[in-house]
């Protein structure tokens, strides 16, 4: 224990000496320690007053927001936006929505060759005295229901919907083309 | 000086922070195995405690200092991990004033306790260094790092037999 007690006190002798040569080197250089600025006491804020405070801030601006526009039904469209929400769902639902496929007849640009062939279709159902042809994806086809589905597709293919079609979307084509 | 920064003793109203600069200073040594390192923990060490005096307003500021310095050193350790040592150890090795040759055989005997400091589990470091750089008392140390005096002993006690056992390993062949 002696000679461990001895041979520590060369060791502390070390660290001695060490710290007595560092320490010097440290004091011949100036040490001036600065602390970062802070903001001023009335800047620096609590964070649960901070949160009050944004509370508050938001409750004003929505009382002011009701205020000025009487209740929230009044807000009116954004007209430079309305193109862009068109196919918003939830602007759709706010009976807001321009869609270029709504069914009255208020559509989009359209192209003339289409409209044409829609005209014709048309025309010759009139005179023929059939009911115009009925698409396969315009079928209200009940859910859940294979027999059903069967059934309709079967009656297209016997009054050749399939092949009408195929005519005219080709005859449509060679006319765009 | 830049505008942002403001003096320290004029910042804040404690002027016996600085008193014990040397304690710090020898306890950053300890840590950071350099003196470079250990100005620049030293430096940062005051910053931060100049900077949290007011709002921590410590009951014993000299230990509450110390326990920064330890936590700067620390950040260092793991930021060296990263990024390898800010000042090469070799370029800032003990300078004595005697003769070249007992400065270079210290030199090499300081080198080799540092490194064996170095080379200790943390928690041992730890009791090491704040004992024999920082020159705390068991009890301040104990308080420093939340463990009981006896712990701080043993710690110690076998801190110091694995220091011994790696000088005479290196240093006597």
């Amino acid at each position: 224990m002696d000679n461990q007690d001895k041979a520590w006190r060369e060791i502390q002798l070390l660290i001695e000496r060490d710290k007595a040569a560092a320490l010097d080197e440290f004091r011949r250089l100036p040490f001036r320690p600065e602390a970062p600025a802070r903001p001023p006491a009335w800047f620096r804020l609590h964070p649960a007053l901070a949160a009050v405070a944004a509370s508050l801030l938001l409750a004003v601006a929505l009382l002011s927001f009701w205020l000025l526009r009487l209740n929230w039904e009044s807000v009116p469209t954004a007209p430079a936006g309305s193109g862009i929400l068109s196919g918003s769902f939830l602007y759709a639902q706010a009976g807001r929505g321009e869609s270029p496929r709504s069914d009255d007849g208020a559509a989009g640009p359209v192209s003339p060759y289409f409209a044409a062939w829609a005209d014709t279709l048309e025309r010759s159902a009139t005179i023929s005295g059939e009911s115009p042809p009925t698409f396969p994806e315009q079928m209200v086809v009940e859910r859940g229901d294979p027999e059903e589905v069967s059934r309709k597709i079967g009656r297209a293919i016997q009054e050749d919907v399939f092949e009408r079609l195929l005519s005219d979307l080709h005859e449509f084509h060679e006319k765009e083309a | 000086m830049s505008p942002h920064l403001a003096p320290a003793r004029e910042q804040c109203e404690q002027p016996d922070l600085l008193a014990f600069r040397d304690r710090v200073f020898c306890l950053c040594l300890g840590f950071a195995g350099n003196s470079a390192d250990a100005r620049d923990l030293t430096q940062e060490t005051y910053a931060k405690a100049l900077s949290h005096y007011a709002a921590d307003r410590p009951a014993n500021p000299q230990a509450w200092v110390l326990r920064i310095a330890r936590n700067t050193c620390l950040d260092l350790a793991r930021r060296k991990k990263s990024r390898g040592p800010l000042h090469p150890i070799s370029e800032y090795a003990a300078v004595d004033r005697e003769t070249p040759e007992t400065v270079a055989g210290r030199q090499e005997q300081i080198a080799i306790v540092r490194r064996a400091i170095a080379g200790l589990p943390g928690r041992l470091r730890d009791v090491l260094v704040m004992r024999e750089y920082g020159e705390l008392s068991y009890q301040e140390i104990a308080l420093a790092l939340g463990i009981g005096t006896g712990t701080v002993m043993s710690r110690l006690n076998r801190a110091r037999s694995a220091v011994l056992r790696f000088y005479q390993e290196e240093h006597h062949g």
